[in-house]
């Protein structure tokens, strides 16, 4: 009985061993040790915190991305642009980006996007969770509260940018200004008129909230000389015609005409786009911005191009670059001409094509060439003044705009200061030495783009240089409102055609001579005269796809390429086998099929 | 970290020699019925007669009839359930890829009752390998349980007379297939093909056809030539000592392999070669300090030493497998390297100037328990303590540097001018250290119940703590928590019950979804011993079983703490006048509070049967059905703006059988034996968040198939000659012509473009076969075991070295022999995802044949040996496949896996 007991006692007491030690694990020792990550919680607790999360909306994830190609690894568009698609540039590396599909015409609603949803709306909702919290941040002085408000300010201004973007692209797109979780009611695409609307409210509580000016640590954010400016760019396309109008023939039928444009014309909304662009002009005067004429008639362009001038209003910058390029920014290394300098590159990336270069003035002002026989690359229509001034397919890159010679490197022209006098060498036989291009089999029209190709960057390999890609500069501000002037009172006002040559001048070009353009009216010429100015002046800054779509001119895109070729130095124009191909559906991008069957209120395109 | 290891080993050294004078007492024979021998189930053992659960089980002595480098690919074709997949045949890179029954990942690996790595482990050292698959086996493991387990045991110290037993093999190995690539004739004479097929003009003229490898202007290369070997080798040598008194029981091991690389070209300056040097070494004592209690102590350390070139192994063998035979010269008449713009990687300059990397990487596993014999309290009862240290040092560095390439510039003499490429550059050296500490408390009860004549009761409890802790990529240690046990009844040797659970909790996750319960139950009836079964001469052993169980999987699927809304480091720009960089923060995936594991109910029923002692049978049928698997959920709308969270949406289900017949000969001059195993499993995905398509889409949903399908365009055939394409479905890689590809329009649009894919073909194998023979006579012994699996696809078109001339890649005898569509230069549309490139890859290899010698006794006792045997031995010398270009298991560009022929002799003594 009693060595019962003992056991009984050892076998509780054993029990209440275990029991202590299982009890044990039920404790905090599967709590998360306090560390150093940063959660939402320790981003809006200072203004430096705060600040980051303002940052990222400059990253070109989101800002100024597809403007220009940058490296294949990055996204979202790899080594795609828009200027890919819409200048006239030979794609080499068209299997590669996310842009072949738009330039070869097959973009549909399973095809990758250039620039996604996804994308735009990361941004949309770092914008508004700024906005959203920034009455939260605590603040240590007067200025931290200003920098709060400025900040603001930039968030708001983002947040038209990104959905300017998108209108740009596809119409409208549901306007979300809150942060959401994913599983809220409906947002539906609103009206094109409310969607303008509100990206001008935002934009003029951006103007009110930032300064005209950053202090010189900060250059390169959000100004409000830059949300004015972006508010006149978004004035002008909405009153452009592919919006300011009927809603499209192939659109006709299509259940949501609202968010394509206005339905109906209405002449008040160029005036609206004109003031617009005369208070943003008045406003980058006063904030001391100007054209840039510093290196020259025949510099200042491709000058403008590889440096940060008192023109650019809003830009993109990347980190430094020698001709290697940064990790991100690839256009010097794709397109320097091999042989060239200490770096013997052979890629080939954006080729201008025949085209481009017959499309060049003569520096008179004068057209050369006025078109093709079938259009067909190697029968150009050489015209009276072209026939004048001595054209010849042997001699065609004499006498041009300046502006050709700075955009385009080709057989014979120069490149860079310090290369022992060593010409571009463009010539297919391999047996004529010093030939600088690599042999690539994707070398087809036999010329390069020069435009933001820093040519000194081959000297040494310790030559360095600050890329900047502008966004919104002043030419820009100018040629919107010489645009937008002539379109409303239907001929060029005076005011219009000074804007017009003061972009010209700059450039060595002689004024305006509406003789030299087609058109039955004096407004069609001048629109003829802006088409071509805006061409050759933003080469290679994603501005000719939308400016030819905005004009219901995207016809114009579709094209049967052709280069040259030169054997044993004789010239001669070729078929390159390759087309642009637009289809008028391609005025309102495809929404991708996935977003469209998750997204309710998000209505597909017409005609996808 | 190297004193550390110094020291550790020299302790080691001397502890384990003068422990191994004291031998005493007698050897013990052990003579075990498979009945009765003991199963090793998760932290315990059981008799496989009274098993109820769905557990498989190789000995070591099995296992040493293979050489494998790496101990997991010396498990090819034993164990039904498990599919063993063969990956490269880099020294070094062999760990093939596990999976039990039709599960994605590799399974939990336990040895001696800690997770640990598997792959240094000889197979010397092992007393045996449990496959555990259902959940009664699987449930105590808790939120580690759901992919199956392989549980290893190494030898221990019996009580015995010291028993050395030592083995050293050595061996030549050789690629088991590489891809040949044409020469320059031929390269040439299908480029032009090419290009009229293109509509170009041929490149090549019969004269420069006719002077290929003629001089150094036209070059032709065999690279496989210049860069392989025909023949590396590999040795192993292996020493273990066991024995014991009644102080103390000690195994001690030592290991050790030499494993060369296959490449020919070497860097003079260092060793530039792919290969391995491993030493490891295990000592495993048990002592009875008091008369209660006993102290074990396990330690184990491994030291593998590795090198490999510079260049990756992508680099190496793309260049091997891509380049045409006439691109340019291995090296120029000037002493340069040859190579192009485009084609700069010269595999023969890579190995022999750009540099190598080395791999250190050092484990060292340390468990110590003290059991203690609680028979005062009650009989049958004890309790044990354990602590784990595990280290693992990963130390890595190398040199590297570019090398110039030069090409002949054209011309027509032997004046020679060259084009140059790159610029040699100086040697650039890295490094990289990284470590990892893993740490376990436990503490376990035990009650077996004395043995009275009807009931058998076995109780064990357990109380588990993990830390793992990883020096460099996260300070944060991944801690799990667990309590355990199992209750065993068995009534007349005839009714068997089980039942275990397990409460497992883990940190990942928030405060009040931490822990969950894994319950399971299992039942058993030995039919053979009932009464009128029990006379029965033929049927010796009959078992019916059926369990029951959940388990779990605490993934870490898209990094730690998925409950916090993290913020990460965004993209970073230049601003200001001074360009400063300025970074920014961006939002992480969206936090979700009710993450947790992914669940496992698993379903076995299974038989064990054994006729007239001599035939055996065992099969078993699953059904494991996972939920809440972690999943994103991509049906959320598009405007949301934020990576969206893993959610635990998920269902897998996977059904099966695996099944094993063995068969002993009656003890005799000639004894044979064989053994037959088949797994199956079929497996789907039903839920997976996709968002779903509609109608003539729904052919692009991937709900529904299984989880390795492969996906891309039907194949309908050829364009035929004359045949008008703008009357099919528009093609949109490309323009078509008479022997290209035509694509099935599947939703019938009249554009064949992404949304005409669909599933065409399936990965992963879902039937494994193994087939093990051998014989003994008189002193000789013979051992053959084929392996191999069924339903098994390849696509051969996402490798490079299948697209002839594409991106400037040469010809390989794949696309010569295997009638390709229409050659062309550039043209994409044969080359997408389609099931033309889609191909049985079934197959059966000979995973190991081998004949053995044992010296009569009188022979080896002369010597003052029990035992000496020398063998030959075959190690996957023999694959049959309809796939003859590569080895079937490896059709990408890679190392491939060897074949090797040992000599070898164990003695014991």
């Amino acid at each position: 009985m009693k060595n019962d007991m003992i056991k009984y006692f050892k076998i509780v007491g054993f029990v209440l061993v275990l029991a202590t030690i299982f009890g044990a694990c039920e404790g905090d020792f599967l709590e998360k040790p306090a560390g150093s990550d940063v959660t939402i919680d320790t981003v809006f607790v200072s203004t430096s915190n705060a600040q980051q999360s303002i940052f990222l909306l400059y990253h070109d994830d989101y800002f100024g991305a597809d403007n220009i190609a940058l490296n294949w690894w990055d996204n979202p568009q790899g080594y795609a642009s828009w200027s890919e698609i819409g200048d006239d540039l030979y794609p080499s590396h068209k299997g590669l980006g996310n842009s072949k599909n738009y330039i070869a015409g097959s973009v549909n609603s399973a095809s990758n996007q250039m620039y996604g949803l996804n994308w735009l709306y990361f941004a949309v909702r770092g914008a508004n969770t700024f906005i959203e919290k920034a009455g939260t941040i605590p603040t240590v002085s007067e200025e931290d509260a200003a920098y709060v408000d400025k900040m603001t300010g930039e968030a708001h201004a983002h947040l038209s940018y990104q959905y300017f973007k998108a209108m740009k692209l596809w119409g409208t797109v549901p306007w979300v200004n809150k942060r959401l979780d994913g599983s809220e009611d409906v947002i539906p695409r609103p009206s094109f008129s409310d969607f303008v609307d509100s990206m001008v409210v935002h934009l003029d509580v951006a103007a009110n909230l930032l300064p005209e000016q950053w202090e010189d640590r900060w250059q390169g954010r959000f100004t409000s000389v830059a949300a004015k400016a972006l508010k006149a760019k978004i004035l002008v396309y909405a009153a452009s015609p592919l919006y300011n109008g009927e809603t499209p023939g192939y659109a006709s039928g299509y259940e949501h005409p609202e968010v394509l444009g206005y339905g109906s014309f209405s002449n008040e909304r160029w005036k609206r786009a004109a003031d617009a662009c005369r208070e943003a002009i008045d406003a980058a005067h006063a904030a001391g911005y100007g054209l840039y004429k510093g290196s020259g008639e025949e510099k200042n362009i491709y000058d403008l191009a590889i440096k940060l001038t008192n023109e650019h209003i809003l830009y993109q910058t990347f980190e430094t670059v020698n001709s290697e390029g940064g990790w991100k920014y690839c256009n010097n290394m794709m397109n320097w001409p091999y042989g060239i300098g200490w770096y013997n590159r052979t890629d080939v990336m954006y080729q201008p094509t025949i085209q481009h270069i017959d499309a060049y003035q003569l520096s008179n002002g004068a057209f050369p060439i006025d078109g093709y026989e079938n259009n067909d690359p190697t029968k150009p229509i050489i015209s009276q003044a072209g026939i004048d001034a001595g054209y010849t397919d042997q001699n065609y890159h004499a006498n041009r705009d300046t502006r050709f010679y700075q955009n385009v490197v080709y057989h014979g022209s120069k490149f860079g200061e310090n290369y022992n006098d060593k010409l571009i060498n463009f010539d297919a036989d391999p047996t004529v030495p010093d030939r600088t291009h690599g042999d690539h089999a994707e070398f087809k029209t036999s010329f390069m783009t020069r435009k933001f190709v820093n040519e000194a960057l081959g000297e040494s390999q310790s030559i360095t240089y600050q890329p900047v890609h502008p966004i919104l500069r002043l030419a820009d501000l100018y040629l919107l409102y010489a645009e937008a002037l002539s379109e409303y009172n239907g001929a060029p006002t005076a005011d219009a055609i000074f804007y017009l040559n003061e972009v010209r001048s700059r450039s060595g070009m002689p004024n305006y001579d509406a003789a030299n353009y087609k058109g039955a009216t004096d407004k069609e010429k001048f629109h003829n005269a802006i088409k071509y100015e805006r061409k050759v002046e933003f080469f290679l800054e994603a501005q000719r796809y939308f400016d030819l779509r905005r004009w219901k001119e995207g016809d114009e895109l579709t094209t049967y390429m052709g280069g040259v070729i030169i054997n044993n130095g004789a010239v001669s124009r070729i078929n390159i086998n390759f087309s642009r191909i637009f289809n008028e559906k391609m005025y309102f991008h495809p929404f991708h099929s996935n977003w469209v069957n998750n997204t309710e209120g998000l209505y597909q395109n017409p005609g996808w | 970290m190297r004193k550390y290891n110094i020291i550790y080993f020299s302790f080691l050294m001397l502890f384990a020699i003068s422990i191994s004078g004291w031998s005493q007492t007698d050897s013990l024979n052990v003579n075990s019925e498979k009945i009765d021998k003991k199963v090793n189930i998760a932290y315990g053992q059981q008799s496989f007669g009274e098993l109820t659960s769905s557990i498989s089980t190789v000995s070591g002595e099995e296992l040493e009839k293979s050489s494998a480098t790496n101990l997991g690919n010396s498990l090819y074709g034993r164990l039904p359930g498990l599919f063993v997949i063969q990956a490269s045949g880099e020294p070094g890179k062999d760990l093939p890829w596990l999976r039990i029954r039709g599960a994605s990942v590799n399974p939990l690996i336990i040895v001696d009752g800690y997770e640990r790595d598997l792959s240094f482990i000889n197979p010397e050292e092992i007393e045996s390998i449990s496959v555990l698959k259902d959940g009664a086996a699987l449930a105590i493991y808790g939120m580690k349980g759901a992919n199956g387990a392989i549980v290893v045991t190494t030898k221990r110290g019996l009580e015995q007379k010291t028993q050395i037993s030592f083995s050293v093999q050595s061996g030549v190995q050789m690629p088991y297939e590489t891809v040949d690539v044409l020469g320059a004739k031929e390269y040439m004479t299908m480029y032009n093909q090419a290009a009229v097929n293109d509509g170009l003009s041929a490149k090549y003229s019969a004269e420069d056809i006719a002077s290929a490898g003629t001089s150094p202007r036209f070059p032709d290369v065999n690279w496989e030539d210049e860069v392989i070997k025909k023949l590396t080798n590999v040795s192993k040598a292996n020493l273990g000592i066991r024995g014991g008194s009644n102080f103390i029981k000690y195994f001690v091991n030592f290991g050790f392999l030499y494993n060369d690389g296959i490449y020919k070209p070497e860097n003079p300056d260092m060793n530039s070669n792919a290969n391995m040097t491993r030493f490891n070494v295990r000592s495993n004592f048990d002592l009875q300090v008091t008369k209660n209690t006993i102290f074990s102590m396990d330690l184990a350390g491994n030291f593998d030493n590795k090198g490999y070139p510079a260049n990756n192994t992508f680099e190496i063998w793309n260049a091997l497998y891509t380049l045409p035979a006439n691109a340019f010269n291995i090296k120029n008449p000037d002493g340069s390297y040859g190579g192009t713009s485009l084609l700069l990687n010269n595999p023969v300059a890579m190995l022999e100037t750009s540099g190598r990397n080395k791999v250190v990487d050092q484990y060292l596993n340390a468990s110590f328990k003290l059991t203690q014999d609680f028979d005062f309290i009650t009989q049958g009862l004890s309790a044990s303590i354990g602590y784990v240290l595990d280290h693992s040092a990963n130390n890595s560095d190398g040199t590297w540097r570019y090398f110039q390439v030069k090409q002949i510039a054209p011309g027509y003499d032997d004046n020679y001018e060259y084009y140059s490429y790159r610029e040699n550059t100086e040697y650039n050296n890295w490094s990289n250290a990284a470590s990892t500490r893993f740490s376990v408390f436990d503490a376990q009860v035990l009650y077996e119940m004395p043995a009275s004549n009807e009931h058998e009761l076995t109780f064990m409890a357990r109380f588990q703590s993990d830390k793992e802790s990883k020096a460099n990529t996260d300070l944060t240690p991944y801690v799990t928590n667990s309590v355990g046990g199992r209750l065993s009844y068995a009534y007349g040797n005839k009714y068997l019950f089980e039942a275990a659970a397990s409460y497992y909790g883990s940190d990942q996750y928030a405060e009040g979804n931490r822990y969950g319960f894994f319950p399971s139950a299992a039942a058993g009836w030995v039919f053979s011993n009932e009464s009128f079964l029990e006379d029965s001469k033929l049927l010796s052993f009959g078992k019916l079983r059926a369990s029951y169980g959940i388990t779990g999987l605490n993934r870490y699927a898209s990094g730690r703490y998925p409950y916090n809304q993290f913020y990460t480091g965004g993209g970073s720009f230049p601003i200001g006048q001074d360009w400063e960089m300025m970074y920014g923060l961006q939002p992480g995936r969206l936090a979700n509070v009710d993450t947790k594991w992914e669940v496992s109910e698993k379903i076995n029923v299974g038989v064990d049967l054994e006729f007239i002692k001599q035939l055996s049978f065992t099969f078993d049928y699953f059904m494991d059905k996972r939920t809440d698997v972690l999943y994103i959920d991509y049906s959320r709308p598009a405007v949301t703006g934020a990576t969206l969270p893993i959610e635990n949406i998920g269902e897998i289900h996977n059904t099966g059988f695996d099944t094993k017949i063995g068969f002993v000969s009656k003890p005799g001059d000639f004894n044979w034996y064989a053994d037959f195993m088949l797994s199956y499993f079929d497996n789907s995905i039903e839920e997976m968040g996709e968002s779903l398509s509609e109608g003539n889409l729904s052919h692009l949903n991937k709900t529904g198939d299984p989880y390795n399908a492969i996906y891309g365009y039907e194949v309908e055939g050829y364009y035929e000659a004359g045949e008008d394409a703008t009357l099919a479905p528009i093609q949109t890689f490309g323009p078509v012509a008479e022997g290209d590809l035509k694509y099935r329009d599947l939703n019938g649009d009249n554009i064949i473009d992404e949304r005409d894919m669909t599933m065409i073909g399936n990965r992963l194998a879902n039937i494994d076969l193994g087939l093990k023979i051998g014989f003994n006579y008189k002193n000789f012994d013979f051992e053959a075991l084929f392996q191999g699996q069924m339903n098994r696809d390849i696509t051969i078109h996402d490798n490079a070295m299948y697209q002839p001339f594409i991106k400037g890649n040469g010809v390989t005898e794949i696309a010569k022999e295997d009638g390709f569509p229409r050659l062309s230069l550039t043209n994409m549309n044969n080359y997408q995802s389609s099931s033309y490139w889609v191909r049985k890859a079934d197959f059966v290899k000979l995973r190991h044949v081998e004949l053995g010698y044992s010296l009569p006794e009188h022979l080896s006792s002369r010597v003052r040996m029990d035992k000496v045997r020398l063998f030959f031995r075959g190690m996957n010398v023999l694959t049959l496949s309809d796939w003859k270009y590569t080895d079937p298991e490896f059709s990408w560009i890679g190392y491939p896996p060897m074949k090797t022929y040992y000599l070898g002799v164990n003695i014991n003594f």
